[in-house]
Parts: C-alpha cells; sequence; structure tokens
C-alpha cells in the first residue's frame, strides 16, 4: 500500500484498473452437513498486470487458503465448512477481493444436502412411496431398504417402527426381512399359500412321467418356497421357488414320476412346500398295478367284525346272553340277505343254536355238511363243524375228534380258531391251565395279536391268579387289553404291580399296563410300583411328575423320590410344594442341579409368609446360592425369584453391577419351532441384543416399553410379526433401579431406562450425561439426550450449581446437538473460551445475537484486544447483525480489513459513538488509494482525517488520487478537497503536480476573481508552461494569464483517454469561406496522462471541424464530429492576435471605421516590434 | 405362561382385591398370575393410580408403589365406580366410569405380556361380586373400549363363577352338596349349592345366603364359626366346603375345621376360586362344552322365551328371538321384518311359571301409512335387568320407494 502511495505521489497513475477476471462468477458449493469441501478460484486480468491485494470472507463457513495474493494470475484454493449446518440449510455470502485493482465480490451459495433416496422412478418420500414400489417391483424395493439412507424414508415413523428397521436391516438383509418389514409395519399380510388339489395318484405306471400340480399365493410380497420330495420316485425340477416363478398367482409345480424308482405295489411320495409360515403337503400315490377295486367284501367284513365283537363282549361278561345270541342272530341274517351264506357262518348260527339249546335247529344246519369233503384250506371249518358235531353229539368219538382236531392245529398252528377249539375240548388243558396259558403264550409268539387270544388268557388268570407269575410281553399284552376293555380286577392289578418289582428293564408298554391299573385301582401298593418301575428308566421325563407328585402326596418312601419330584416338576410355574419335600431339601440340597435348585428355593421364597418356618430354615442358603449365581449371570424367572429376593440390595459396586445384568431381564415364550434367537432391538442402542431362544423360551432384556422383538430362524431370516409370542418380567427393578444407579452402575440398559422413564432433574443429571457417554447407544439418541440435557441447561441458567457439570461436558457433542442451546448456555453461564472454540468449529448461526454480542465483547477484553482470526469474523457477524458496542467497535477498527464497504459502515458506527476514529481513517483512505477508489464518500473520511491532522502523505496521497480522478476523468471536486488543495499547495506538501493542476482547474472555474488567487494561478500556470502543458481548461483563465505564454490567443481541443492510447486528430478548417480541402489528420501527444491536447489558433468567424480516432488495444473508436466556431473578441486585449479578431469582427459588423483603427493599431505595433527587438545569435547554455 | 394365542382370561373383579389368571392348555388347568413378579401374590388390590408424569395408569400394586412413591393420583374406589353412571373426576379431566375400567382391565391384561391381546384371547370373562344393570353397561362399554368384540368377553357374578368353579373340580367334590363360606374380617356368609339331579338338565341352584357375625379372633371367633357351622350344614351330605375370602386363618379354626371335616368332607380355602371359576367358565362353554346337561339357576337368568309369529321363507313360523336360560346381559336379540296387513308387532312369550304361550302386542303410533308389505322394521330385544327387556324398532321405509322415517318406538316390557 505504500507502494502505492509512493506511486502516487510520484504521479504515476493509472488511468482505468483493468478487470478483474475470475474462474466462476459465483461460488456455488453442495455438500454434506458436517463435511468440509475445497475448491479452487482462479483470477487474474487481461493484461496479466501483477496484482496484489488479499480477501475478505463475509462468513467464516467459506475461507480462502490464504488473505494476501500477489501474482498476475492467482489460484486461490477455498475450503467451505459445513460442521454445524443442518441438512437443508443455504448460507450466503461473499468473498470479497481487495485488490489494487479494486475491489470485488463474489457471491457464494453453500448448500447442504438433503438426504434422500432414490428409485429408478425418481425420490421416494416416505413409506407409502415405498410400498407402492414393494408392490410393483419387489426386488427394486429389497435395493432400496438395504440402502444406507433408507432411514430417510422412516423419517415419519414412530420409533418403534425405526427400530423395526433397524432390527430387520442388519446384515445379512434377507427378502424376508424386507417382508417382515412390510408386514410389520402393517402395509401388507403375510402371503398365503394354497393347494389347488389335495394330492395325486397315479396306476399303471409304464414309464417315467412328468407330472405338475398348481399353487395358489395371495396377495403380494416375498415368498419363498423350500420344496422338500419324500419318496425316492419323485424328482421336482426345482428345490426352490420365489415369488418370481409365479404367474400371476399361481405356479406349476413339476415333478417326475420315474417308473425304474417305483418298487412293487403303492408308493406313498410327498411333496412338501415350505414357507416360513406354511407347509403344504401334496401327497402322490404311484403304483405299477391296478388301481385297488372296491372292496366288495366291505359289508362282509363288517358283520363279522360285529359278530366277534359282540362275541368277545359277551365272553368277558359285558353282554348277557340274551343279548348277544340276539345281535349275532341278526348279524347273521343281515349276511345272509347280503348274499354271504357260507358255510362258516351257517356253522356259526349252529354254534349259536346249540348255545340256545336249540339243540334241533343246530343239527338241521349241521347235517348239510354231513357229506362235505373238507380240502387242506377248510382245516379251521373241518375243525369247527367237528367240534359243533361233538357238542350237540353227533359225533360220538370225543377222543378221535380231538386228535383229529389236535393235528389240524399241528398242521395249522397259526390258527386262533382251532386253539380256541382245543381250549374248549382238550380235557388236558381244562385240568392243567398252565399248559393252556402256555399254549395262549405260545401262540402269541407266533404273531398273533387276536383279542381272542387275550382275553382266553385273561379268564385263565382271573379264575386262577397263581398262573401270573412272571411278566411276558404277552402278559402286557394281555394286560392292556383287560385294561381297555375294563376288565381288571384289584388282586390282578396288584400282582401285575408286584410283579413288576422284578422286572429290570424298563417297558413303555408295561409302564402303560401298571398305568392302567393304577387308574382302575389306586393304590399305594401299585404306586409305588409305579414309581419305582420308572426310576429303573429315565425317571426324569416330565410326563412321570404324577406318579412322584401322587407318591409325596401318599408319603411314600421311595429313594430319590423328593428329587424325581422336583427334576420332573414343570417349573414354569410356581405352586405351593409339599412340606415334607421342603423338609427333605433342607439337609439333601446339594442332590439337585442348579435350576432345579433355583426352582425349589424361587419357591420357599414365593411361600414365606404361608411357611415362615420352612423359608427361615432355608435363608442362609438361598441367599448364597442367590448371589453366587446373580455373579454367574445365570437367568431365569426361577434365579430372578432368587435375585429379586436376596439380591435388591447390593452392598458394593460389583455387586451391583452383576445386579444390574439381571435387570430388566423378560422371560419370552414363543411357540414357533423355526426360531432360533431372539433379538431386541431398542432403537436408542446402537446394536442390537440377541439372544438364544431354546425350546421357545429366551431370556431378553428390555429396557423400554418401545423396544422391538424380532425373532431369526436357522436360515438367518428374520421375523417380527408373524411370530406370536408372550413375554413377562421376572423382576421388579423399581427399588433396585436406584441402588445400583447409586452405586455408580453404567450398564446401558441401565441408564437407558433410567433416563427413558424419568424426567431429568438436577439430581439425575449426572446419570443422563453418563448415557451420553457411553458408545452404546446410537448418535441420533445421544443427541436427543444431549438436547434434554441442554434445554434443562437453558431453563435453569441461574442455577450456579450447574456450572460443575457444564464443566465435565464434552461440548464437541452437544454442538452437533443443538449448537445454538449449548452457546446461549455457555455465554450466559460465562463459559467464553468454550463458546469460542465452539463458534469457531460450528459456526455460529441462530444464535441469539444478544448472547454473540455478549460473547464477542467478552472474548476482546479478555484477549486484550489481540487480534484473532475468529473473534474478528465473530465481531463482523454480531457488528452486521447491528449488534455492537464500543469494544467491539474498537475491535473492528483495529483490525478489520475487509471491504471497503463494511470498513465505511464502521466508521460511521464508531462516528456515531464519537470514537477516535483516526486509525481508521487512516487505513480507509490507504485502501482507497489502494484500490483507486474514487467515491465520493471517501472524501467524508478524508476530511474527517484531515482534520485531525493526519500525515502529509496520507493526505497528500489521497489528494492525488483525488485530483488525478478530477484533473484526468472529470469527477467533480467537493469544496473540501478544493480547500485542501489549496492548503497543500500553500503548505508545499510534497503532493504531486496533478494536485495543482487539479488546483488551477478549479480556480479557473472560479468567478469571483480574487486577486489573492491571481498569483498562485499565475505560478501554477507557470509550472504547466514550463512543462510545455496545456490543457483546454486553459481558456477560462484570462489572458493577462495566458498571454505571457501566448496562450492567449489559441483554442483547443483536447480528448482524454487510456494514456497509451494513440489518438489521431482529424480537422478541418473553415475560414468562412467553406471547407477547402477536407480533413486533415495529425496524430495527437499525450500532454499529460492520458489527456490529449492540440492547439489551434482560430480567428473570428473561422470554425474548426474535427474528430478523434482513438486506436486503444486494437479497437478503434471515432468520436462524433465536433464543431467549434470562434466568435469571441476580447476588445480590451492589444495583443496581435486580438487586434486581428478585432479587426475581423468589426469588418463583419461593417464597423470600417474600427476596422481601419484596429489596424492601424496593428501596424504600429507590429512597426514597435520590429525596431526594438533584434534576434541575436543564440547560445548553447541557455 | 406358555399360551399365546386362543388365551382363555378369567378376572376377578372384586370390591377390595383383584385378580386374573389363564387357561394354561398343556397342563389343563387355570393359572392365576402372580401380581408381582417372581412372588405368589396373585391377589392385588382394586385401585388404579394415574401417573402424572407419563400421564398414563398403572394397576394394583404397581398403583399403590407409585401413588405412595411419586406422587401419583389414587383411585380405589374402583368397584363404586364401576356401579357408577356419572363421570368421575380424576385430577383435572372427567373420566366416565368406563373409560377408567378399560384402563384397569388394560393393566391388568398386561400381566400377560401378549402383545396383541384382542387378537389372541378367546374369550375374557370377568367376575365381580354381583352384576346391576350399570355395571354390566359400564363394564360392556369397557370391553368395547378396548376392543373386545361382543363374543370375546363374558360377565359372571361371584355366585356363577362359583358355580363353574365347582363342576369343573373333580366330580367327587361336587356330586353332593357344596358348602360355601364366604368371609369378611366381620362375618362370614353361607351359601349353598344344590343340584335337582332328576331331570335333564340338571338346576344346579345356589341358596339364598346366611349371615353370621363373627368374634375379634382367637378362640371366640373359633366358637362362633363353629356354631354357625352347626346351623348351616346341618345333617345334609356335602362333597365339599369351600371357604373364599379374607377372615379365615387355620390358625384359630381349630374346632371348627374339625367340625368342618368331620366325616371326609374336603374342605377347600382360596383366594383364587373367582378368577378360576370365571376361566374355567370361557373354557367350559367354548371348549370343553362338558356341562351341557348341566344349568345354573342365577337370579340374573331370564325365564322368558319370546318370540315372533311370522312367515319365515313364505310359511309360518314361530321365529324365537330370546330363549330362557341365559342370564339377562347376554340376551339380546335382532330382527328385521316387513309389516303385513298389521301396523303393531306381536311377541309370543312363554315364561318357566307361565308355560303356555302368551301373545303381547305392541303398538307402533305415528306409524307412516304405507301400502301393505312396504314397511320394513327393525326390532331389536335387550334385556336391562333380569326382568326388564327393551324392545326397540326402527322403521327402516322400503328402498328408495319410502325411505325410512327414521322413527324409533322404545318400550321396556316385563313379560
Amino acid at each position: 500500500m505504500k507502494k502505492k502511495i509512493e506511486q502516487l505521489l510520484n504521479g504515476k497513475f493509472e488511468y482505468e484498473n483493468p478487470d478483474l477476471l475470475f474462474s466462476q462468477d459465483k461460488i456455488e458449493v453442495t455438500l454434506k452437513a458436517g463435511e468440509t469441501m475445497r475448491g479452487e478460484l482462479h483470477f487474474g486480468t487481461a493484461q496479466n498486470r501483477q496484482i496484489q491485494g488479499y480477501i475478505t470472507s463475509s462468513s467464516r463457513r467459506v475461507v480462502t487458503g490464504s488473505r494476501r495474493f500477489q501474482g498476475t494470475t492467482i489460484c486461490i484454493p477455498y475450503g467451505v465448512d459445513g460442521v454445524g449446518m443442518e441438512p437443508g440449510e443455504v448460507l450466503d455470502g461473499w468473498l470479497c477481493f481487495t485488490t489494487n485493482i479494486g475491489e470485488h465480490r463474489i457471491p457464494f451459495h453453500v448448500k447442504t444436502q438433503k438426504e434422500q433416496i432414490t428409485s429408478s422412478q425418481g425420490e421416494v418420500f416416505d413409506m407409502e412411496a415405498f410400498c407402492q414400489i414393494a408392490r410393483r417391483d419387489f426386488r427394486e424395493a429389497y435395493r432400496l431398504f438395504k440402502e444406507k439412507s433408507f432411514s430417510m424414508i422412516m423419517r415419519q415413523e414412530t420409533t418403534k417402527e425405526k427400530a423395526l428397521y433397524d432390527g430387520l436391516s442388519v446384515q445379512p438383509v434377507t427378502y424376508q426381512n424386507l417382508e417382515e418389514f412390510l408386514i410389520g409395519m402393517g402395509k401388507k399380510k403375510p402371503v398365503q399359500i394354497s393347494l389347488k388339489q389335495q394330492g395325486a395318484e397315479f396306476y399303471e405306471v409304464r414309464e417315467s412321467v412328468q407330472e405338475s400340480f398348481d399353487i395358489h399365493k395371495s396377495g403380494w410380497g416375498h415368498l419363498r418356497l423350500d420344496v422338500e420330495i419324500r419318496g425316492a420316485f419323485l424328482e421336482v425340477e426345482r428345490r426352490v421357488v420365489t415369488e418370481e416363478e409365479f404367474i400371476g398367482s399361481s405356479y406349476r409345480v413339476e415333478y417326475v414320476l420315474h417308473k425304474e424308482l417305483l418298487g412293487d405295489g403303492n408308493q406313498f411320495g410327498q411333496i412338501i412346500l415350505r414357507s416360513p409360515y406354511q407347509e403344504l403337503v401334496y401327497p402322490v400315490i404311484a403304483s405299477k398295478g391296478m388301481k385297488p377295486s372296491i372292496n366288495i367284501g366291505a359289508m362282509e367284513k363288517k358283520h363279522r367284525a360285529a359278530m366277534f365283537r359282540d362275541y368277545l363282549e359277551y365272553r368277558s361278561g359285558k353282554m348277557d346272553f340274551k343279548t348277544w345270541a340276539g345281535s349275532t342272530h341278526f348279524e347273521l341274517n343281515q349276511l345272509q340277505e347280503a348274499g354271504c351264506d357260507y358255510p362258516e357262518y351257517q356253522m356259526a348260527e349252529a354254534f349259536l343254536l346249540y348255545k340256545e339249546d336249540d339243540r334241533a335247529g343246530a343239527l338241521e344246519i349241521l347235517k348239510k355238511y354231513q357229506s362235505r369233503t373238507y380240502s387242506g384250506d377248510d382245516l379251521e371249518l373241518e375243525g369247527f363243524y367237528l367240534y359243533l358235531c361233538c357238542l350237540t353229539g353227533s359225533y360220538r368219538d370225543n377222543g378221535q375228534a380231538l386228535r383229529k382236531i389236535q393235528s389240524f392245529y399241528m398242521q395249522k398252528p397259526s390258527s386262533v380258531m382251532l386253539m380256541w377249539i382245543l381250549l374248549r375240548m382238550d380235557g388236558e388243558l381244562h385240568r392243567t391251565p398252565s399248559r393252556a396259558v402256555f399254549m395262549l403264550e405260545e401262540q402269541f409268539e407266533k404273531g398273533c395279536a387276536s383279542p381272542l387270544l387275550y382275553l382266553e388268557a385273561w379268564n385263565y388268570i382271573r379264575s386262577d391268579m397263581s398262573l401270573l407269575h412272571r411278566i411276558s410281553r404277552f402278559w402286557i399284552q394281555v394286560f392292556l387289553y383287560a385294561g381297555k376293555n375294563g376288565l381288571l380286577t384289584e388282586e390282578l392289578v396288584m400282582r401285575f404291580a408286584y410283579l413288576s418289582g422284578y422286572e429290570k428293564n424298563f417297558n413303555k408298554s408295561f409302564y402303560r399296563a401298571l398305568e392302567m391299573g393304577y387308574e382302575a385301582f389306586p393304590t399305594d401298593d401299585t404306586l409305588e410300583a409305579i414309581c419305582k418301575y420308572i426310576i429303573k428308566e429315565n425317571p426324569r421325563r416330565p410326563e412321570y411328575f404324577k406318579w412322584f407328585s401322587l407318591a409325596v402326596k401318599q408319603g411314600l418312601r421311595i429313594t430319590r423320590l423328593y428329587e424325581y419330584y422336583v427334576e420332573t416338576l414343570d417349573t414354569t410355574y410356581q405352586r405351593e410344594l409339599p412340606k415334607p419335600l421342603l423338609m427333605y431339601f433342607t439337609y439333601n440340597d446339594n442332590t439337585l442341579g442348579d435350576s432345579r435348585k433355583a426352582f425349589l428355593y424361587a419357591n420357599v421364597a414365593a411361600y414365606k409368609e404361608k411357611e415362615p418356618g420352612t423359608y427361615e430354615n432355608y435363608k442362609d442358603t438361598m441367599k448364597s446360592f442367590a448371589m453366587q449365581k446373580l455373579r454367574e449371570g445365570r437367568m431365569n424367572e426361577n434365579y430372578a425369584a432368587l435375585y429379586q429376593e436376596f439380591c435388591m440390595e447390593p452392598s458394593d459396586a460389583s455387586e451391583a453391577q452383576a445386579a444390574a445384568r439381571a435387570m430388566f431381564t423378560c422371560r419370552l415364550y414363543c411357540d414357533d419351532k423355526k426360531i432360533r434367537q431372539v433379538i431386541v432391538r431398542h432403537h436408542q442402542m446402537a446394536k442390537e441384543e440377541v439372544y438364544p431362544c431354546i425350546q421357545g423360551v429366551a431370556y431378553p432384556r428390555i429396557y423400554t416399553e418401545d423396544a422391538v422383538i424380532l425373532f431369526q430362524d436357522d436360515k438367518q431370516r428374520r421375523y417380527a410379526s408373524t411370530v406370536d409370542y408372550n413375554v413377562t418380567d421376572l423382576m421388579d427393578e423399581r427399588e433396585l433401579l436406584s441402588h445400583v444407579l447409586e452405586k455408580g452402575v453404567a450398564e446401558p440398559g441401565i441408564l437407558l431406562h433410567y433416563c427413558e422413564n424419568t424426567a431429568l432433574n438436577q439430581d439425575n443429571l449426572e446419570i443422563f450425561q453418563k448415557l451420553v457417554q457411553s458408545q452404546a447407544y446410537t448418535e441420533v439418541y445421544r443427541k436427543s439426550i444431549r438436547k434434554k440435557i441442554l434445554d434443562y441447561y437453558a431453563g435453569h441458567v441461574q442455577g450456579e450449581d450447574l456450572d460443575d457439570y457444564l464443566k465435565s461436558m464434552d461440548f464437541r457433542e452437544y454442538a452437533l446437538v443443538d449448537r445454538k442451546i449449548l452457546l446461549e448456555v455457555l455465554i450466559s453461564r460465562r463459559f467464553f473460551q468454550q463458546a469460542m472454540g465452539l463458534i469457531e468449529e460450528f459456526g455460529c448461526e441462530g444464535v441469539d445475537m444478544g448472547s454473540l454480542l455478549k460473547l464477542t465483547s467478552r472474548m476482546i477484553l479478555e484477549k486484550e484486544m489481540e487480534e484473532d482470526e475468529e473473534l474478528l469474523a465473530l465481531a463482523d457477524v454480531v457488528y452486521r447483525a447491528g449488534k455492537y458496542d464500543e469494544v467491539i467497535l474498537h475491535y473492528l477498527m483495529k483490525y478489520r480489513f475487509g471491504s471497503i464497504d463494511d470498513l465505511f459502515a464502521i466508521w460511521k458506527s464508531a462516528k456515531g459513538f464519537d470514537m477516535d476514529t483516526y486509525e481508521l481513517e487512516e487505513r480507509i483512505l490507504g485502501l482507497l488509494i489502494f484500490t483507486s477508489d474514487y467515491r465520493k464518500d471517501g472524501e467524508l473520511i478524508f476530511q474527517s482525517y484531515a482534520k485531525q491532522a493526519g500525515k502529509e502523505r496520507m493526505i497528500g496521497a489521497y489528494l492525488t488520487l483525488v485530483s488525478y480522478g478530477i484533473f484526468v476523468k472529470d469527477y467533480s471536486m467537493s469544496t473540501f478537497v478544493r480547500e485542501w488543495l489549496e492548503i497543500a499547495y500553500e503548505r508545499k506538501w510534497p503532493v504531486n503536480r496533478i494536485c495543482r493542476m487539479a488546483l488551477l482547474k478549479a480556480l479557473s472555474k472560479e468567478k469571483d476573481d480574487k486577486s489573492r488567487y491571481e498569483d498562485m494561478k499565475r505560478e501554477l500556470l507557470l509550472e504547466c508552461a514550463k512543462e510545455g502543458l496545456v490543457f483546454s481548461f486553459f481558456r477560462r483563465l484570462s489572458p493577462e494569464l495566458l498571454s505571457p505564454y501566448q496562450l492567449d490567443d489559441k483554442t483547443y481541443v483536447e480528448y482524454h483517454t487510456y494514456p497509451e492510447a494513440k489518438v489521431t486528430l482529424f480537422y478541418a478548417l473553415d475560414t468562412g469561406l467553406g471547407i477547402d480541402s477536407g480533413y486533415k489528420s495529425e496524430p495527437l501527444k499525450n500532454m499529460y496522462e492520458g489527456i490529449f491536447t492540440k492547439t489551434f489558433t482560430l480567428f473570428y468567424g473561422e470554425s474548426l471541424h474535427y474528430y478523434f480516432k482513438i486506436e486503444h488495444e486494437g479497437k478503434i473508436q471515432k468520436t462524433g464530429e465536433r464543431v467549434i466556431t470562434m466568435n469571441h473578441v476580447d476588445a480590451a486585449s492589444v495583443s496581435k492576435y486580438q487586434l486581428i479578431n478585432q479587426m475581423l469582427s468589426a469588418r463583419r459588423l461593417d464597423k470600417e471605421k474600427e476596422v481601419a483603427a484596429r489596424m492601424k493599431q496593428y501596424l504600429c505595433q507590429e512597426q514597435y516590434v520590429k525596431e526594438m527587438f533584434i534576434i541575436e545569435k543564440e547560445t548553447k547554455d541557455e | 405362561m406358555n399360551e399365546i394365542r386362543d388365551l382363555m382370561i378369567g378376572i376377578d373383579f372384586g370390591k377390595k382385591n383383584s385378580q386374573i389368571c389363564y387357561y394354561d392348555r398343556k397342563a389343563e388347568e387355570t393359572r392365576s398370575l402372580s401380581m408381582k413378579v417372581g412372588s405368589s401374590q396373585y391377589e392385588a388390590p382394586t385401585c388404579m393410580c394415574l401417573r402424572p408424569n407419563q400421564g398414563d395408569y398403572c394397576v394394583g400394586l404397581e398403583a399403590v408403589y407409585f401413588a405412595r412413591e411419586k406422587n401419583g393420583i389414587m383411585l380405589d374406589n374402583l368397584y363404586e365406580i364401576s356401579a357408577m353412571e356419572a363421570p368421575v373426576q380424576v385430577a383435572e379431566a372427567e373420566k366416565q366410569p368406563y373409560e377408567l375400567l378399560a384402563a384397569f382391565l388394560k393393566g391388568l391384561l398386561k400381566f400377560l405380556g401378549i402383545v396383541d391381546i384382542v387378537k389372541n384371547t378367546k374369550c375374557m370373562v370377568i367376575t365381580c361380586p354381583s352384576l346391576e344393570p350399570v355395571q354390566v353397561e359400564n363394564f360392556q362399554r369397557a370391553c368395547r373400549e378396548l376392543g373386545f368384540p361382543e363374543e370375546k368377553y363374558m360377565l359372571l357374578d361371584y355366585g356363577e363363577s362359583f358355580y363353574y368353579y365347582m363342576l369343573t373340580q373333580k366330580r367327587d367334590t361336587w356330586n353332593r352338596n357344596v358348602a360355601w363360606y364366604a368371609f369378611t374380617p366381620e362375618k362370614v356368609t353361607f351359601r349353598k349349592m344344590s343340584m335337582a339331579s332328576q331331570g335333564r338338565p340338571v338346576l344346579v341352584r345356589i341358596g339364598d345366603p346366611k349371615e353370621a357375625e363373627l368374634s375379634e379372633g382367637g378362640e371366640a371367633r373359633d366358637a362362633d364359626f363353629y356354631k354357625f357351622i352347626q346351623q348351616t350344614l346341618g345333617s345334609e351330605l356335602y362333597s365339599s366346603i369351600q371357604i373364599s375370602g379374607t377372615g379365615f386363618d387355620p390358625e384359630w379354626a381349630k374346632q371348627s375345621v374339625k367340625m368342618l371335616c368331620y366325616q371326609k368332607r374336603k374342605v377347600f380355602y382360596g383366594n383364587n376360586l373367582f378368577a378360576k371359576g370365571a376361566c374355567e367358565a370361557g373354557v367350559e362353554r367354548l371348549e370343553k362344552k362338558n356341562l351341557k346337561g348341566y344349568r345354573y339357576m342365577s337370579d340374573s337368568l331370564v325365564l322368558a322365551d319370546v318370540g315372533m309369529e311370522m312367515r319365515v321363507m313364505g310359511s309360518p313360523a314361530y321365529h324365537p328371538l330370546i330363549e330362557a336360560g341365559n342370564n339377562w346381559y347376554e340376551s339380546k336379540a335382532q330382527c328385521e321384518l316387513i309389516l303385513d296387513q298389521t301396523d303393531e308387532l306381536v311377541f309370543t312369550v312363554a315364561t318357566m311359571e307361565n308355560p303356555e304361550k302368551r301373545r303381547v302386542s305392541m303398538s307402533l303410533p305415528g306409524l307412516p301409512k304405507r301400502p301393505n308389505k312396504t314397511t320394513r322394521l327393525l326390532v331389536e330385544l335387550n334385556y336391562i335387568s333380569p326382568r326388564e327387556c327393551c324392545i326397540t324398532v326402527k322403521d327402516l321405509g322400503f328402498g328408495e320407494m319410502f325411505p325410512g322415517s327414521k322413527k324409533v318406538w322404545k318400550e321396556t316390557a316385563q313379560w
């Protein structure tokens, strides 16, 4: 700047500043909120001028790499800082380039990006739009769903729904997850599939064939069907079917039936289609053979079965003879009518008639068969016939008959009928029932399972219990049969129970038989036998509980009975346990597993009011057990009950920590078999929590009411709303919560629960702050809590006691939440340093100006007016908002170096405060000079500055600048400048000549010809004359002044332009005789700083036509023609020139006399001069 | 609990205490829900507390806690509120009794831990000591408020609940008479459940209560009760004896318990009888249906068969509307009909005392004159107490030809 002053004072002027050319007219930046960005701006001039200067920015968000610059083409890097801006926020401002060739402003426009999500159809704004996409193209929806910015769509949804999204968007994201998401949001129903046909049957399969069936789905959405086949002869085309394979709402499942893989007979296969929600089974029956025809004998079978049933009933004594006979007659009749008049039925009728004592009737029938011969296949019939003959007496030789039948039986040992006859005929068997029983058993071993067999056996043992002396498969079956048919007797049950004691191995059927026995005749002995028997197997099956429970109730003494009782007990709920059991375990508690022990203890605790004695006995053991398990982190409803009882008042931090880990555990039950894991998603938490789901039960920890519970199957697919479940709390944490927090536990879930359910106040501020510091939560949630804290501070700024917390705050984090409130709180609590630091990083938009004013002012004082860029920027912001005080003004005045307009404003404000503005003025003047700024306002500054006795050089330089403007550019001159020009002249300041010329010009304009300026004018003119400078304004000077330089007779043509331009004057003189020889041209020389002047001597009446042609930088410009006519005569002057003019004038007016007089005078003067002056030889040293 | 869907819920809405239980299908028994996690406390005070901070209600023990510790606004007269018609002042707002009942029920249902309770409930049965018309109205509105459709809830009084409880126990506990002693700290009430097993269905009655004052405690109380037992049981045969309510304690009842257990009579004491009974009622009525051959004769039963003679599908027929033998609050009917050469409605009524059919007519003054068979009416019958039946008739008009006049006739009949 000094250089510029020097230049000015030395008369180095610029006619015109070249334009600054920028690489862009406007800086437009779009960035993400919170990010920063760099850019470059190039500028220079067309003329490659050396430029220098500095840059100021209207905002601290946009700053340049360096403040000063110098060079011909300059590259200025700039940075845009979006930290602290909100998405969608817009910032407008400018960069001001104050250069030696003037001041330029480049506006900037910073915009932070709004996050958005776009589909192929454009931006997706909300859930509705998303659903539309999903409906149209699930794949596209899936793509969007996976996108990070999907949460934008969720903006308007509830926190719970957001949590749902969080939970379902965890990697790996499956189509199923999206499906569940849409269902969970209530946007659709699960896709249902159904079969159109219920199955298929193929007979006479001669070759492999391809077959198919259709399935139908409802609604839209994702569907994945796993196809499974059962049956080796089947093969399906696709193992997996998704919704894309469906045409419309149906899909054809194609499968191949392989003939070569078909075995004999009917082959049963299944095609199973599984969706996560459904399982469809399509049965396929295939056979190489014929389709079985309908059994025409079904009727016959039915009646036979009815007859057989009736007989069994009759034999077991449930039906009396009459009813049986009647019913059997009816059935036989029916058979007869149906055309089944077979020999066996006739014989049966004969048997019945015999039984009814109708021997004649029986014989009648038997007669028909007298002469019949029986083939080998008809052994049974023959046997029966023989038996009947014996009965009726038509066959006398019973012994032979028996032998015959025995031989038949030997031939066909599997025949029940023959055996039955034998049992009736063989006297030997009658006498030794053990043999008969042995025969029955033998029959059973051969695979016979006829109820008749069992019934016969049962009848034997019923009549003689001693026949039953050991248990075999046979007897178990017999027993079961008897049990089922209500034939059991108390003695036999007891016998059976007794024999069970000898059994070494467990047999399920035997157990069932015993069970039946007990149901029929509940006795303690049987009960004991059952208990002992099941202990032989695996006594821990829950279904055995009823026995143990009965045994305990009956007070039976069985080894480990109580243990088994507890072990088989359904521990999902508490009931009162029998007292003896509790007493037993007081002393034998190491025989139980942990979880059973927990159940037992929980039970004792639950009934402590009813059984205080028991509780007392157990108390110590329970307590230590509870503490130990709590540390181990064991959990289920029973442990929870124990913790509840004993761990509610943790004595130290480690206990509290252990308790905290157990808190808020719930029991979740779901009966969906596919579920492997339960996931709890708190939208506040950064991570989800995954719990194993074992046999439908999980113990997740749920801290808030809006937590979302998700389920995951073994294929990592997640489910939300399609899995039913129930959740119950395991503990009542109300009391514990405060204890745990007091002990300083920082378990994230606990804090979360607390902060969600408690209003912030002074006492729990610390807890909230603890939460905020933890990484376990999402940034969004932490922000919301920070916001709460801030709001609390904002509402309680008067409280002194908050300062401690404030000090420990991580301000950066809070600034991200709500910079505005944070800053206001900090400022009001006088945390100026911190506030300043935040502003430096995050900006100060939106903050109350009053607060900012306070901050700025304080900070300036604190820094003792030292220069600080940030502070200066802040002061600038405050000032621009119209808020300032003396300190700020002072600071600004001291350091602000920005655009001239701003400085002007500051100056005006400072003036308003009556402040000392000297330095500022000097700076402004300097800048004006530097940028060659001719604004009128500048003169006000100058005025003020000059009045305060400013520096000569500065004043001089400024005057020079102004003078240049006035002189070369014809700017108007204020009186003040005029005054100072005069002063400068009088005081002989080292101002440039142009000042004097400007003064002269000014003086030339003044009408009141005060004599005191005469000398001044003369001197000034002299100076010009010395330099040979002539200007057109000279014509306004009096001829007396001019005449010494023979300028009084001159007419001037003058043109102001670039000093380096080539100016050619074209002119033609009209002496009153018309333009004679056309235009002459003459190049003009630069008289002074771009003022091109030529003098002509025009006589009265002559007129000069002229125009200029200007060539500058290759451009040629012509001015319009102008005419000067000399029509002014100075009557007083007696110069030669004027005399001629006077003559000319007089002649024009036909004043002959006067013409003559003037001519005379002229000639006289000419004569004088000739005679009085002799030109001597010029000497060199002149 | 391991029940997730088709829940059967029993709620005992008592004067002092309430409880909730559910039916466990796997174990085939009703189970009470503990009101305090981890304990076997199945009863909680029938009260509710408005939490000022959260603006919501909590119930039972929670309510007591919040009222005591957190300055919640306590509502401990819920039972009285249930029988009130006028709104109740709660904090700044006026609340309708049914709104409060709904809030209370909602709070109780939360103990089940089921997310979508209405969807997953098969039946919610609420029982309370007695059911007055206003209470019924309030409960019905409360259930509607909670989103329960009519078929998903039932109301029972204690008597009926007792009936269901007993008859779903082992048969040998009720094949003869059952004695029921309901205790309060001051007195004991005796009722006898007996059945007339001659006909089908077997009519089960619970006799009128007998009361006795009891001394403070100890031997005197024992003696008082002993005397009362003698008076009440007499020489009749009882299969079992049920004791309910607070005020009984085996500690003092030495003599009397001996007396009760005389002749191997089984004595049961419990406080969850009604909740379980309610729950069993739901299971019985909707699933098991074992008690088809039995009928409980309560005071709330409607004893009239009401129907109308009309042409149904073109042929004259008797169209039954109300069938006797249901509780009055479950008795309602609705039908649409077209008047045929008449301008009054004739109901055919038969009551138990008066078994032959009577005709009761209802005139419809001001019925618009229209051609024959062009007046369509909506007839609704609604019992508002055991004896009173409210009949509402609406003129529906006849399509566009004769738009409905919106006339409504209302009459309360006592058959």
